[in-house]
């Protein structure tokens, strides 16, 4: 079911690393990396555009610091457009990381949690040689892409990789808390359920959610 | 207005207000200490504008990272409610405050249906008559609203306009915390933080809704009611609801607790 078990479906995968892809064009910067979160909380690298995007995470995973890990640990994005900046203040946070980054010859690092309220799915990481921030227009398709990604990780075998990339509406979220207690069991499988339960029925989720709010539809327990 | 304000009624209502406003910005003040709550905050803010403005509720928007806008506190979890602070991506007061940075008023729903088709409708069948909706800015951009309904009381006047904008103006430095305000990045950090708390909130509603046979607005109070109880925050008191490391009837059978300020 979690993304790191993952890799039976390439469709989904593929749309992943193809977003990634896509997402260095769209942020303007030089390489970006997805990992996923283990069952233990520790990032595991997924997929990375290029060599240097790779080193940066494994680098973190390594040394057990940096920006990807602090955003996977907090489920805040971390976005430093400048590493030698004193006013970022990372020198004391990150000291190590710091070192092999500038060895590597990266300036910005931009790591963002992928998270659908309280699943943690990844971390996505951009870098960039050059140092400066994301401009607004970045930033919003940056944020539209971990969205889509975070889609894309929550359920690599049941959701076809054509799904909307739109975030849901609050109801999406709320019936995912019903469904969990009317299947007795974690958010992240309500939801997949929620999902997969509204694409079989060819119906868009947030209207199956909203039947699931008001108790028009209920999920029966062990009937699948 | 001014010129009710020598009336002895007027002077107990002013005084009055002024203490229930004194009062409201002491709780702010507590609560934008190291490592608050953003939601728990604005949720504050929100009730504190029923109190205050005597309107029948009040809401705020963000405008998240991505462009959109979210509802991130509303002083009635009611899901039409919630229902209408989201139809306003596409049109309505707030949106329109927003994109002009300033204060937009409608005094009469009725009459708005040509300036708003969609929104004014559904506002009026909820029971609103009147809608004021107060722009959060940033030096030039806004980063979403404050939207104050009202079901019949007459509109705000304009020292309350200037009080709700100031309200405003706190709750937006609340967010994004003066003294980090030179690293830019940091309003999108923040904004992203105040939208994921609030998915983890509804996750926990469903989650004490479907536990204890309540609607929205009922898992709401009791979530907010264990949260302010155990002197703990919204969103981790939401986010161990819905990673199950605390029950639903644990929350669900705790004592009510008073409408309290919120916990930093």
């Amino acid at each position: 079911m979690s993304a790191a078990d993952g890799g039976s479906s390439l469709d989904a995968r593929g749309r992943v690393e193809s977003l990634c892809r896509d997402c260095v064009d769209d942020a303007g910067v030089d390489g970006c990396g997805v990992s996923v979160l283990s069952r233990t909380g520790t990032p595991v690298a997924l997929y990375a555009t290029d060599r240097v995007a790779s080193v940066i995470e494994e680098l973190q995973f390594t040394l057990g610091e940096g920006p990807c890990m602090d955003a996977a640990a907090s489920g805040v994005p971390v976005l430093i457009s400048d590493l030698r900046d004193p006013s970022e203040g990372v020198a004391g946070r990150w000291p190590a990381f710091l070192d092999e980054a500038s060895r590597v010859g990266v300036r910005a690092v931009f790591a963002f949690p992928v998270r659908i309220g309280a699943i943690s799915l990844g971390v996505m990481d951009l870098y960039r040689a050059e140092p400066g921030q994301l401009s607004g227009d970045q930033l919003s398709r940056t944020f539209r892409t971990v969205d889509s990604v975070g889609h894309h990780m929550l359920d690599w075998e049941r959701v076809p990789a054509d799904q909307p990339d739109e975030s849901y509406p609050l109801t999406v979220h709320q019936a995912a808390g019903i469904a969990m207690v009317q299947l007795d069991t974690s958010i992240e499988d309500a939801l997949v359920r929620l999902r997969a339960t509204a694409y079989r029925a060819g119906r868009p989720v947030h209207e199956l959610a909203a039947d699931v709010v008001a108790g028009r539809f209920t999920f029966e327990k062990e009937q699948s | 207005m001014t010129q009710d304000r020598g009336t002895p009624e007027n002077r107990v209502r002013e005084h009055v207000r002024d203490a229930r406003l004194s009062a409201t910005f002491v709780a702010l003040a507590d609560t934008l200490v190291a490592d608050y709550d953003i939601v728990d905050f604005l949720d504050f803010l929100a009730a504190a504008c029923v109190d205050l403005f005597d309107v029948t509720a009040a809401g705020i928007l963000l405008k998240d990272p991505r462009g959109s806008l979210s509802p991130v506190a509303s002083s009635n979890e009611e899901t039409r409610l919630l229902e209408l602070f989201q139809l306003q991506n596409d049109e309505g007061p707030c949106l329109d405050s927003i994109r002009t940075g300033t204060m937009v008023s409608a005094p009469d729903l009725t009459l708005e249906h040509d300036r708003w088709p969609r929104f004014a409708p559904a506002a009026l069948e909820i029971g609103f008559r009147s809608v004021q909706a107060i722009p959060m800015r940033l030096r030039s951009e806004s980063i979403g609203g404050l939207n104050l309904f009202s079901a019949g009381q007459p509109p705000l006047d304009a020292s309350d306009r200037e009080l709700a904008q100031a309200l405003a103006d706190v709750a937006t430095v609340g967010i994004l915390q003066q003294r980090s305000l030179h690293r830019a990045s940091l309003v999108a950090e923040q904004l992203q933080a105040a939208l994921d708390s609030r998915i983890v909130i509804e996750q926990a509603k469903g989650v004490l809704a479907a536990t204890g046979g309540l609607d929205m607005a009922a898992a709401f109070q009791a979530l907010r009611g264990y949260a302010r109880g155990s002197n703990l925050k919204l969103s981790a008191v939401a986010g161990d609801l819905a990673q199950r490391r605390l029950a639903a009837r644990v929350v669900l059978d705790a004592p009510p607790a008073g409408r309290d300020r919120p916990r930093g």
